[in-house]
């Protein structure tokens, strides 16, 4: 009897070319996604070589990270910016791939636009030159983050060597209380968990409490992975993953789709099959999370208080003390977006709570949509009117505040909170203090000027 | 990428854990053409007006001479830009000694050649605390093919590193090269797996290149 394999081990299968002498798996790639901070030197070093792009059909490029967000915008605004644009643009026409320019309809944010596009499809390995890849699990496809070299290696052959991880399931047992989102689990994962739990492993999330998740809160929840130290998150095909792919502009044909179904069947886990470690994680009880230091696991419910033993150096960074409660603390920034929340569900998600209200006096709000079809879907229903009737100001697509490339950055000393995946020294300008929360603890603080417990803002616009 | 057996040198401690690569290499100096050391722990080595912060071990005359990093758990983690491991090749590191690595940042630097070794955590502040690993005299000698560290004065200490990242660092192996060899000798294999996909993948870019 073959042995029982689970549905990590399936796909990783399916795309094993080779088992090389040295252990490590060659790999094909289904989809190699490009943008335009960590392309630049592979593509010089496909040139020196006289090489071309092995599947140019296969590769799509993505300009999202240095672009502008002001409405309107043509290219970007920080020194180097525009330059790092036209070399993308004269890369990806001299190879012959396809790119999602500053100025194309679907430009965005490269985690939100490839899915949301059917660009990516469930069972399908998928690489960029970005930690955050691991969104695509929310698809049902292993992606991962690369380096410059690796990126380079996959245009020029389609394949990459790699020392497959040990798999790591992630069992989310119970129902997320009202007010919850996929954010908040994530959050309070790897608070419980730390912050290299997952390193060495590629996690497969699992349990009753994804069975109710939209694909987008999977992506959400996929996206941090990384924050755990697992370059890959997965979640396996189901009905919700079907009906949101047969969605998409590019949805294969139902014949495609069909036997794209059928394949999935062959890579769910089989009886018997086990992971080499589980996690259980509850969430029935699970408070809005809110992080208070310098790494994603440095989290608490909102309505907590900071550990007594919480590490100093984060403390201070972040001016806080430890066995203090967050609520109440005054924000100058609030920040909504990302590959992590700046999809449609997000933004609703924070209009629910903005609705007939005002952004405090004293803090700039800034909501930038993950891709521009999210920006007209969310001006079809009237969000955009609900955010800026707030005061909020209402963007074009980019990562814009998150990696902190462009204009868009606070200023030392500034307070956050933001939709985010990292709240590292800096990340989001130097000396800046930022605090990960969901799309609706966002907008409660964006209203209050301080840090809120939505919960406590229910009622109105809900 | 030039073959090595070993790495003789000095040693610099940056006893932290969780050095993420936005410490390493602040996402602003991605348009750098080169010179990629400037940007190497810029917000952490530098006050706002880019006056040097004294207590930084980068800016610490002791250290002037390290090639070696002693760090604490899960250093590199965060992004995937590999410029952080370019910024420590160009200020010289050719070594990080950690009880762990953001496996991204691991790859990385394997391509690079820049070796990454770990010890438990317990061995690696004793050694990060030594009273000449701290004042910068120390002499460290790592055998590449065994992992063994050699200090003045000290038993030797075995250090684990990845297989695939040793071989590239004793063969100086450029991964290009390789990968685009290997690609050749699998090319049926690759053809058949294309050939055999439930996706067209040609239909996806005829339709995605009409949008409008």
């Amino acid at each position: 009897m073959p042995e029982a394999r689970t549905f990590l081990d399936k796909v990783w299968d399916n795309h094993e070319v080779e088992r090389l002498d040295n252990g490590q798996s060659l790999l094909f790639i289904d989809r190699l996604l490009l943008h335009e901070l960590s392309t630049p030197r592979a593509f010089e070093e496909l040139r020196k070589r006289g090489l071309k792009v092995a599947n140019p059909d296969l590769v799509i490029g993505f300009s999202d990270h240095i672009v502008s967000t002001d409405p309107g915008r043509a290219t970007g605004n920080v020194p180097g910016g525009p330059e790092m644009l036209e070399m993308f643009r004269r890369n990806a026409r001299d190879f012959g791939i396809r790119h999602f320019d500053v100025d194309d309809d679907h430009q965005g944010i490269v985690h939100v636009v490839a899915p949301e596009l059917g660009l990516i499809l469930p069972g399908m390995t998928v690489v960029c030159g970005d930690s955050h890849t691991c969104t695509m699990g929310g698809v049902s496809a292993m992606g991962w983050g690369i380096g410059t070299s690796e990126i380079a290696q996959v245009l020029a052959t389609q394949t990459l060597a790699i020392r497959k991880p040990r798999t790591m399931r992630v069992e989310l047992t119970g129902t997320l209380p009202k007010g919850g989102s996929a954010k908040d689990i994530v959050l309070g994962l790897i608070a419980e968990f730390g912050v290299s739990a997952g390193v060495g492993h590629m996690i497969e999330f699992t349990g009753e409490a994804l069975a109710g998740m939209t694909v987008e809160a999977r992506m959400t929840l996929c996206n941090m992975a990384i924050e755990m130290g697992a370059r890959i998150g997965m979640t396996a095909p189901d009905e919700a993953t079907f009906d949101y792919i047969a969605k998409r502009p590019l949805a294969p044909s139902p014949d495609v789709l069909e036997t794209l179904r059928r394949a999935c069947e062959d890579v769910a886990t089989d009886p018997g099959a086990t992971w080499d470690k589980t996690l259980t994680f509850d969430v029935s009880r699970l408070r809005p999370q809110i992080t208070w230091g310098t790494t994603p696991g440095e989290a608490m419910a909102i309505c907590g208080t900071i550990p007594a033993a919480a590490d100093a150096r984060a403390l201070d960074y972040m001016q806080l003390d430890a066995g203090a409660s967050l609520l109440g603390t005054p924000v100058n920034r609030v920040f909504i977006g990302s590959c992590t929340n700046g999809r449609l569900s997000d933004l609703r998600e924070a209009a629910a709570i903005l609705q007939g209200r005002k952004v405090a006096a004293t803090v700039r709000a800034l909501v930038v949509p993950g891709s521009m079809s999210v920006k007209r879907a969310a001006e079809a229903e009237g969000l955009d009117l609900i955010f800026k009737e707030a005061g909020f100001e209402w963007r074009d697509s980019g990562c814009s505040m998150c990696p902190g490339l462009n204009v868009d950055k606070a200023g030392a000393g500034e307070r956050i909170v933001s939709t985010t995946n990292r709240n590292f020294e800096n990340r989001q300008g130097t000396g800046a203090r930022t605090h990960l929360a969901s799309p609706a603890s966002a907008a409660a603080a964006a209203i209050t000027g301080v840090i809120t417990d939505p919960g406590a803002l229910a009622g109105a616009g809900t | 990428m030039i073959a090595k057996s070993s790495i003789t040198g000095r040693a610099m401690p940056l006893f932290l854990d969780d050095v993420d690569t936005d410490a390493l290499y602040p996402a602003r100096f991605y348009t750098l053409p080169g010179g990629f050391d400037q940007a190497l722990f810029a917000d952490w080595r530098c006050h706002a007006d880019a006056t040097p912060k004294p207590g930084f071990p980068t800016n610490d005359p002791r250290y002037d001479k390290a090639n070696i990093l002693i760090a604490g758990r899960n250093f590199g983690c965060g992004s995937s830009r590999e410029n952080a491991v370019w910024a420590l090749q160009d200020a010289g590191f050719e070594a990080i000694i950690a009880a762990g690595f953001g496996e991204i940042f691991a790859g990385n630097a394997a391509t690079c050649g820049l070796a990454c070794l770990t010890a438990p955590l317990d061995e690696i502040a004793a050694l990060a605390l030594c009273p000449d690993i701290t004042a910068g005299t120390a002499s460290l000698h790592i055998d590449i093919a065994t992992g063994t560290l050699m200090t003045d004065g000290r038993p030797a200490l075995v250090l684990s590193m990845e297989e695939t990242a040793r071989r590239a660092i004793l063969d100086g192996d450029m991964p290009l090269d390789r990968a685009i060899r290997r690609a050749e000798t699998s090319r049926r294999k690759i053809d058949a797996y294309l050939g055999g996909q439930a996706w067209a993948p040609k239909d996806i870019l005829a339709v995605s290149g009409d949008h409008s």
